[in-house]
């Protein structure tokens, strides 16, 4: 299953493939990127790269608002593409393979989840940042504004 | 036939040519039961025959065409492989690379090569029974010995040298174009520094990196230039070929063949042409018995016009069949799925763009090569995907132009830096005709009057989906033209931004996915400090503006 970043929004705990996370930003301000709409939350850069934003709490259905003040930024990447999710001001934990050997994972899916750990009684679901990916760049894609 | 332009990749692959030779001889040498060298020295003797032929440098192919023949005996077992059969030849060798330098230098190809023909005519009488082994070279006359000597004297000095010509991987000067972009992205964030600081030494240390990096720059662009006409020599025979099939008579003119552009532009326009091209034989050009009955010539006419206009090209690609029918692409739209009324509402222009869409194809007939429904959609996303746009003239029963408007070079954009509330953006420097700060009382009902003429104002943020900055006393206002550039269309819209600032050489990057369909955006770059800007797409913004429908409509 491999080792897991663990995000705390809100109360509610969400994980994401440590293997996928090429790096975690720091950023006063998430620059304004064209057609912004949804979830798609703006631009930065990653080691001279531009990375597409999008905001995981208005993915999650969270929150539909955007919290001023400094923000950390997961950058993940899959072949050449990068994906950064803001995460506002949220602490983050691993979660390790060894650790995740003992769990079962529920199947339980939602739009951008595809399944759920229980360690310890405290859920936490896994992110399909696949379909997350798709979704950005279907918003993005949009023709005209 | 002007050929000087390809005299350095004739030079390039005749030198790798006559290495091969030289390698090839040297192992018969050794071993003359070498298998499959003959065959390769023969190919290497023919490539050089047929270039020199091709540019026209007689003595080359006439001797390259007499050591070929002999190889050829050689290789149908007329005569026997022999010692001195390799001597004449390394020596004839040595004749075609001197006469190889004097192209390379330019100097008349005056090298007496009738000894060298005469030695390989005479060795090549040496028959099979009499050359085996204990054959001997034919005498040769006094003057014979004395070309040879001249040819062994003139290289002498010069056995070591190398071509001045070098091949190189394309990738090699992609690397370096992109490093001369991140060169110009650290000079963009000294520049402003200048401007502070006090010290002359900084000052001119920054304007000699300045001006040795646009050096740099120069040089590597143009280094990957090369002529449209490289692509487009290969389409009289593509034409040929559909014309063939299709029973039609097509007569293809080119124009504007030396226009050039960059290598990775060039390569990625051969695709949409070849695309473009296939249309208008198979659907656009009328079957002959067709074209008499409407009063035209049997034969069409496909004309393939490039030219240059400020730093981008144009193609136009035009042919004098039937047109294209707009009514009946409107239908079509309808009976895929588009609103009735949008499309109703359509100019002709912006109807005749519907062919772009995917699956909506006016051709009732599907042939080998187009009238799938694939295909305009995705020339025009190849055409945008290098920067470029596509716009489609057509008079039906008259024919259709095609019109690419194309960057010449990639990467490194002159574009102005423009403020909206917190937000920045880049402007091509192309794009704009004028910038102007005014009041905002200065703009009354959307419209800014500038020397007799109303400008149209738009507000580009919230084109972009921005909202609303503060109020303000001033702003400036970017005058462009209102899209189509091709078309000629003049009239001039006005984007209003909050301020401006430097001008800059940008190192644009391509945009890639999820960004890589992003709407109003041509590409991205990364300013001194890191952070993102976008390079807007002006025409794609002024084509989809509120205000372009009225304007066109004027």
């Amino acid at each position: 299953m491999g080792d897991k970043l663990v995000i705390e929004l809100n109360g509610g705990r969400y994980a994401l493939d440590t293997a996928l996370v090429t790096g975690i930003v720091e950023v006063e301000r998430i620059p304004f990127l064209p057609g912004q709409t949804s979830f798609v939350g703006g631009i930065i850069s990653l080691r001279g790269e531009p990375v597409a934003v999008i905001t995981l709490k208005k993915a999650l259905g969270i929150s539909e608002s955007t919290e001023a003040g400094p923000k950390k930024v997961i950058v993940i990447k899959e072949k050449n593409k990068l994906l950064g999710i803001d995460i506002g001001g949220s602490n983050v934990s691993f979660l390790w393979e060894e650790e995740l050997k003992k769990m079962p994972v529920n199947s339980e899916q939602d739009r951008y989840t595809d399944g759920v750990i229980d360690p310890e009684g405290k859920k936490i679901k896994l992110i399909n940042w696949a379909a997350l990916m798709v979704e950005a760049a279907r918003i993005l894609s949009a023709n005209g504004i | 036939m002007d050929t000087s332009k390809y005299k350095a990749l004739y030079l390039q692959e005749t030198n790798e040519h006559i290495s091969g030779i030289e390698k090839g001889l040297l192992t018969l040498e050794k071993d003359p039961a070498e298998g499959g060298a003959i065959d390769n020295l023969f190919r290497h003797y023919h490539s050089i025959k047929g270039m020199s032929a091709s540019m026209g440098y007689d003595p080359l192919t006439k001797l390259a065409h007499a050591q070929e023949d002999l190889l050829d005996k050689v290789r149908s077992k007329k005569i026997a492989l022999s010692p001195p059969i390799i001597s004449t030849l390394l020596e004839c060798l040595d004749s075609l690379k001197e006469l190889v330098k004097k192209v390379e230098e330019d100097s008349p190809l005056d090298t007496d090569i009738n000894p060298f023909l005469k030695m390989l005519a005479s060795i090549s009488e040496v028959r099979i029974e009499n050359a085996a082994g204990a054959a001997t070279a034919p005498r040769v006359s006094p003057q014979r010995e004395t070309a040879v000597i001249n040819v062994k004297e003139a290289f002498t000095a010069n056995e070591l040298k190398i071509s001045n010509v070098m091949k190189v991987d394309g990738k090699v000067f992609d690397d370096l174009l992109t490093t001369v972009g991140d060169l110009f992205m650290v000079l963009s964030a000294f520049k402003p520094m200048t401007h502070a600081s006090r010290s002359i030494e900084f000052k001119d240390g920054v304007h000699m990196l300045g001006k040795a990096i646009n050096t740099i720059h120069k040089n590597i662009l143009s280094a990957r230039m090369l002529p449209i006409g490289d692509l487009t020599q290969s389409l009289p025979r593509i034409v040929r070929d559909i014309c063939k099939a299709s029973g039609k008579e097509v007569d293809l003119k080119i124009e504007g063949t030396e226009i050039s552009l960059d290598r990775s532009i060039l390569e990625n326009l051969g695709s949409p042409l070849v695309h473009i091209i296939r249309n208008a034989v198979d659907h656009g050009i009328e079957p002959i018995s067709e074209r008499n009955s409407a009063g035209k010539l049997s034969v069409g006419t496909i004309k393939v016009k490039a030219s240059i206009k400020r730093d981008r090209a144009i193609v136009e690609i035009s042919d004098d069949g039937r047109g294209i029918d707009i009514e009946k692409i409107k239908k079509k739209a309808i009976a895929k799925g588009l609103s009735g009324d949008r499309v109703l509402a359509m100019s002709d222009k912006e109807a005749i763009k519907l062919i772009c869409l995917p699956g909506l194809s006016t051709a009732e007939t599907v042939t080998d090569t187009s009238g799938r429904g694939v295909g305009m959609d995705i020339v025009k996303e190849l055409v945008e995907g290098i920067g470029g746009s596509l716009e489609i003239e057509s008079t039906l029963g008259k024919g259709t132009k095609i019109i690419l408007e194309l960057p010449r070079t990639t990467s490194i954009t002159k574009a102005l830096v423009v403020s909206i509330g917190y937000e920045q953006f880049l402007v091509p420097i192309s794009k704009i005709e004028k910038v102007k700060e005014v009041k905002t009382s200065d703009i009354s009902g959307g419209v800014l009057e500038l020397n007799g003429t109303e400008i149209p104002i738009i507000s580009l943020g919230k084109t972009l989906g921005l909202e609303d900055s503060f109020d303000r006393d001033t702003y400036t206002i970017l005058i462009v033209e209102n899209t189509r550039p091709a078309l000629g269309d003049k009239k001039l819209l006005g984007l209003k931004v909050d301020d401006f600032g430097d001008e800059i050489d940008a190192y644009i990057k391509p945009l890639v996915p999820p960004m890589s369909r992003l709407w109003g955006v041509s590409g991205i770059a990364l300013m001194g400090d890191g952070k993102p800007v976008f390079l807007l797409d002006i025409a794609q913004i002024v084509s989809k503006s509120p205000h372009n429908n009225t304007l066109a409509a004027k």
